[in-house]
């Protein structure tokens, strides 16, 4: 009997030897969750494992509202995926709580060649002597206008507060049109989106000189101001985010908002879930072609600003570092195209070698078109040099562990809805409830 | 006693194989009660983040009380205590209040009663993801139900149910009637239906009206399993993260505790505050729990008897 059981011993531990050494798993956390950016993503998993026999490569989908809560589980199990996506204002925060390799994300780098990705999304993510983590895609966050309104009433390109003031007054025809919509509901990120970009336009900074958290500026003061007066003057009522501003500026109902790029294959029909819903007599321009896009814009105080995303591949410390590093080079190098051919006009490369090879890439749902067929050159360079100024708050100033308990407790932006609302009186006291909270936030305290 | 090991009479290895069965609940009361409440009083009392989890910083002897100092010295403290306390009660009452009208209502006989109080099961056992995302667009500014408001003329402007203060806590509060109220029924119906018909006919004798018999006879009949029911309903509404969560997020004057612990835990990394404020959140609990023993339990058992 004992040598039977000795027997079945030996086996089971061979076995688990030939497994281990026969085969790696290579576990990816995506936030790109709808079915079709799924399916490619499964086939770079498969194309790669035909590459690479001795590593399987599993594709998990995340929501992104569910990343941090999910990464912060795993990683006190001690189960993190070896790869992970994530976005700009979490990489340095994760690097300092221990999730992410900076040195696995570093040597890759190293290999690659630093000169090949973009300069500025590497920068934003620098920790000591290397990177926290690859940059893959990103996009930089649009203001669109009707152009053919604007010319009709001879407004100027709203690239500043007064434009923008200005063309919303004279535009605005509750209910049939809205100035400009701005996000109010401070549920969504989105709301926290849009007012940095706002914030960020009139020079209101996160932090100070000495690098405190500072938000009881003249310049941040005077943004929330404005923000007000377009959230109530200009915006229908409610929990206004992204949904209704693409409802409404697709519907014809706004004649502003501020979207992300990933609006463009919608305003170009491509998507029937998302229609264009606004009429013009046959024979005129459509919607899209009656859309003006600016990329960054200026308050009184400040110099333009641009605001966005920028996404990330992190290598986790749980990670098997070699075969994770294997996958994430092939999905920047080899993959790449395909990677971005998952939704193009908001997935610009951060590899600018990848910049033409994007620019033949089709983009839409239901049916396809290319970017550069379908929008003039200007909107083009729009997208592209969004991407290279994306300026975010606290990043550069190394308070991205601050940031990120911003963007998950979504402090300021309660406290603005608040004050929007009017249950604050004035800005100068809603930004010291702003200030005064988001010190007491874990991760923001003064140096 | 003999010592263990020897084999002794019948009747010490039945006492020995009767500690050995407890042993089997004993250890699973350790394991998911206790060990965790000891844990978590642990951590509350360390400056810990998410980082330190795999270090050995957890198990250090260097005790503080920072984390309890983050949580009460907190500006949202008090409202978050207070947004607690106004759920918790609030749902409990609007609970009680539609389980009883409900039970009332479908405790006489008719045809349906029974597809009836089937129908009635739907909200409590619907998936609550799925029931939080099909409310928030009904009641979405632009949704359904506020449009149709509009265009009657009800209104003239649509109200934000879930976004504005101190709409989004009743808004909170009723979704907590709703969805909970099937329980409380069921509940209050089964007792309905033991009570003895002959304390009816004897009212009828008496030529007692409706009113007076449901106040004179059913209520008094009802008033432990009432007693009971509010416990249960506060205890579980206090402790409630996924409802709120979901609808609101905490925003609009709706951060309940337990989405504080959440803020630290997972948006602060501040492992050592989210320990801290659960325990808050326990602590509370529990005196809450017992001036309702004292107050409201005493005394129903007192009138059953």
């Amino acid at each position: 009997m004992w040598h039977k059981v000795t027997g079945v011993l030996v086996l089971l531990v061979v076995g688990m030897v030939v497994f281990a050494l026969g085969e790696t798993t290579v576990t990816i956390w995506t936030d790109l969750v709808e079915p079709k950016r799924v399916v490619i993503q499964e086939e770079l998993a498969a194309d790669f494992m035909a590459l690479h026999p001795d590593i399987k490569v599993e594709v998990v989908t995340v929501l992104e509202s569910e990343m941090p809560t999910r990464i912060a589980a795993a990683y006190a199990a001690g189960a993190l995926p070896d790869l992970v996506r994530l976005s700009l204002e979490y990489v340095v925060g994760w690097v300092e709580e221990g999730i992410l390799d900076a040195e696995a994300a570093s040597a890759l780098i190293e290999k690659m060649g630093v000169g090949t990705f973009g300069a500025g999304p590497l920068e934003s993510v620098k920790v000591g002597s290397g990177y926290a983590a690859l940059p893959t895609d990103g996009w930089g966050q649009l203001l669109l206008y009707r152009k053919d309104l604007f010319e009709e009433y001879s407004l100027a390109v709203p690239d500043n507060w007064a434009d923008i003031l200005q063309a919303a007054v004279v535009l605005h025809d509750p209910p049939n049109m809205y100035g400009i919509e701005v996000a109010t509901d401070p549920n969504q990120v989105y709301m926290q989106q849009v007012f940095e970009h706002f914030a960020l336009s009139n020079g209101a900074r996160l932090v100070d000189e000495a690098g405190n958290i500072d938000l009881t500026t003249p310049e941040f003061i005077a943004a929330l101001r404005f923000y007000k007066l377009l959230a109530t003057q200009f915006t229908p009522r409610g929990n206004i985010y992204w949904m209704h501003t693409r409802l409404d500026y697709l519907g014809g109902k706004t004649a502003m908002t501020v979207w992300s790029p990933y609006i463009l294959d919608e305003l170009a029909g491509l998507r029937d879930s998302a229609p264009v819903t606004a009429e013009f007599p046959e024979g005129t321009p459509v919607l899209y072609e009656r859309t003006g896009i600016v990329s960054s814009f200026a308050g009184p105080a400040g110099a333009p600003a641009q605001g966005g995303a920028v996404l990330y591949l992190g290598i986790s410390v749980d990670a098997d570092t070699e075969a994770a590093q294997a996958y994430a080079e092939y999905l920047l190098s080899d993959g790449y195209a395909k990677w971005l051919s998952m939704a193009p006009e908001g997935m610009f490369p951060m590899r600018p070698g990848y910049i033409n090879v994007w620019k033949e890439l089709e983009f839409g749902v239901d049916r396809k078109g290319k970017i550069s067929d379908l929008y003039p050159a200007e909107v083009i360079n729009a997208i592209a040099t969004g991407v290279e100024n994306i300026d975010r708050w606290g990043i550069a100033s190394g308070r991205s562990a601050c940031v990120s308990a911003i963007y998950a407790t979504r402090t300021v932006i309660d406290v603005l809805r608040r004050y929007i609302d009017g249950e604050i009186d004035s800005a100068t006291e809603a930004a010291q409830m702003m200030q005064d909270r988001v010190r007491y936030l874990s991760g923001c305290e003064d140096k | 006693m003999r010592i263990w090991g020897e084999r002794g009479t019948l009747q010490d290895q039945e006492q020995r194989l009767a500690y050995l069965f407890l042993l089997v609940p004993v250890t699973i009361v350790f394991l998911v009660i206790i060990f965790p409440t000891v844990w978590n009083l642990w951590l509350s009392f360390h400056k810990l983040s998410l980082r330190d989890l795999r270090t050995s910083a957890p198990l250090s002897l260097n005790f503080t009380t920072y984390s309890y100092l983050k949580v009460f010295g907190d500006l949202d403290f008090t409202s978050s205590l207070i947004a607690t306390l106004t759920y918790s009660i609030g749902g409990t009452l609007i609970t009680l209040l539609l389980g009883l009208g409900t039970a009332l209502l479908l405790s006489p006989k008719f045809r349906g009663r029974g597809a009836m109080r089937g129908l009635f099961l739907i909200p409590y056992i619907a998936p609550v993801v799925a029931v939080t995302f099909t409310w928030r667009l009904l009641l979405d500014p632009r949704g359904p139900i506020m449009t149709a408001l509009v265009n009657v003329g009800w209104l003239k402007q649509p109200l934000h149910l879930l976004g504005q203060r101190p709409l989004a806590m009743t808004t909170l509060i009723l979704f907590q009637g709703w969805r909970y109220f099937p329980l409380a029924f069921l509940f209050i119906m089964a007792r309905l239906q033991a009570i003895p018909r002959t304390l009816y006919e004897a009212a009828d004798v008496d030529g007692a009206t409706p009113f007076q018999k449901f106040f004179y006879v059913t209520l008094p009949q009802l008033k432990l399993i009432l007693a009971t029911l509010g416990l249960l309903r506060f205890m579980w509404t206090f402790n409630r993260f996924d409802d709120v969560y979901l609808l609101t997020s905490g925003a609009a004057g709706t951060k309940v505790l337990p989405v504080l612990v959440v803020d630290y835990l997972i948006g602060q990394f501040d492992v050592g505050a989210g320990a801290a404020a659960a325990m808050v959140l326990f602590g509370c609990l529990t005196v809450l729990l017992i001036i309702y023993f004292r107050l409201i339990m005493r005394r129903a058992e007192q009138m059953e008897v």
